[in-house]
């Protein structure tokens, strides 16, 4: 048993290795996560999400107000809380860029691209649920907790994957 | 735009473009097939759930029961006895998930990446086997630990306030994970594998292995 175990380790210490730094750097962000910065960057970021996707809904000719977070419409009001950030799949992308061998350049442009990427999917989820609850509210749910995370976790192995293309690191040796 | 791995694997944007295209349409596949595989899926968790979390003692009772709400398909009953009066009325503490977010949404991302993966049939098989177990696994944990936190709102875990709000935040982190990170750091796993007289290891020796065989 222990020399099965040995081998299984050996055959997949790379592997391991990978995993290994990635839950260390996915460790290092949730810890960043808790801090009182980190929480007032994502309540302005909510804030701004609610902004920006008012303002995109308002420019297609519905008569909206956005008030603390809330975007409100005669017959519809979403809020926009924290947790809708998109931030936690964004720590899932960087922890993997980091895990991943690459230079320093690749990480910093990873970071930086799939944050612009993340925030711009982020709101369009927002601005597609709004109109989901206002023109079909019965299928809000569904779109809420059923199709969009999916869509967000496909996305993230998307970007992820375009970031290895584009880099490369994928057929470097993972230790 | 290619990557390389020693002198021998090559693995090219338009491979991994043509793999990710496999593993959305695999997944898409697996999500619609919610109302006939994830319904059994569904009874089978709650069913390992009811057998491995339901308690029935003189300090506690756990169960587990259907519900409708728009936080979850599931709801948790929590009960200290030792706080019920005798009419039946006390304090009970609820908490409510979704089977579907829970455990389904992430075994089918690892399927689809697994399922997506060129590599032989029976290596396949073998690493969805070990690694959906894992997810399985891994899933029954997290959910071990909310209702660990959860007792501690009714007295039966001694923890300070403070400690349940880290604990509260690691538990969300634990769930966030469980959702991408745990499916592809277990394919990642699975599907790696040291080649042969070789010191090094490959995904990507996995991932080209369709282009290998047409050389």
């Amino acid at each position: 048993m222990w020399r099965w175990l040995v081998a299984v380790v050996d055959r997949k210490r790379g592997a391991l290795v990978f995993v290994g730094k990635f839950i260390v750097a996915m460790a290092a962000l949730w810890l960043v996560a808790m801090s009182g910065p980190y929480a007032w960057v994502r309540s302005e970021l909510t804030r701004a999400n609610a902004e920006i996707c008012g303002w995109l809904l308002g420019a297609t000719g519905l008569e909206l107000e956005v008030r603390d977070g809330t975007i409100l419409s005669p017959t519809f009001a979403l809020t926009v809380i924290p947790g809708c950030s998109g931030l936690e799949i964004w720590v899932f992308l960087v922890a993997a860029i980091l895990a991943f061998p690459s230079s320093l350049r690749e990480k910093l442009l990873g970071v930086g691209g799939s944050l612009v990427a993340i925030l711009a999917l982020n709101i369009v989820r927002i601005t597609s649920l709004f109109l989901v609850g206002q023109y079909r509210p019965q299928y809000f749910d569904t779109a809420h907790l059923g199709l969009w995370p999916a869509a967000l976790n496909v996305s993230a192995l998307l970007i992820l994957g375009g970031w290895l293309a584009w880099t490369g690191a994928l057929g470097r040796r993972l230790s | 735009m290619d990557g390389c791995l020693g002198a021998e694997v090559v693995v090219s944007g338009r491979e991994i473009a043509w793999f990710l295209m496999r593993v959305v349409l695999l997944f898409c596949l697996l999500q619609l097939s919610w109302p006939l595989l994830g319904r059994w899926y569904e009874a089978a968790f709650r069913g390992v759930t009811s057998m491995v979390f339901e308690s029935d003692d003189a300090d506690r009772e756990v169960t587990f029961r259907p519900h409708d709400s728009r936080a979850g398909d599931t709801r948790v009953e929590i009960v200290n006895r030792k706080l019920m009066a005798s009419d039946g009325s006390g304090p009970v503490r609820h908490m409510d998930f979704g089977v579907r977010s829970l455990g389904w949404n992430p075994t089918t991302l690892f399927c689809a990446l697994v399922l997506a993966t060129p590599m032989a049939w029976g290596r396949r098989w073998r690493a969805l086997a070990v690694g959906a177990t894992g997810l399985q696994v891994l899933v029954l944990g997290v959910l071990a630990m909310s209702l660990w936190l959860e007792s501690s709102f009714v007295g039966l875990v001694d923890l300070s306030p403070t400690s349940q709000g880290r604990m509260g935040t690691l538990k969300q982190a634990l769930v966030d994970a469980t959702r991408l990170a745990a499916p592809v750091l277990l394919w990642v796993v699975v599907i790696y594998r040291r080649p042969e007289g070789s010191g090094e290891g490959s995904v990507v020796r996995t991932l080209s292995r369709s282009r290998a065989k047409r050389r």
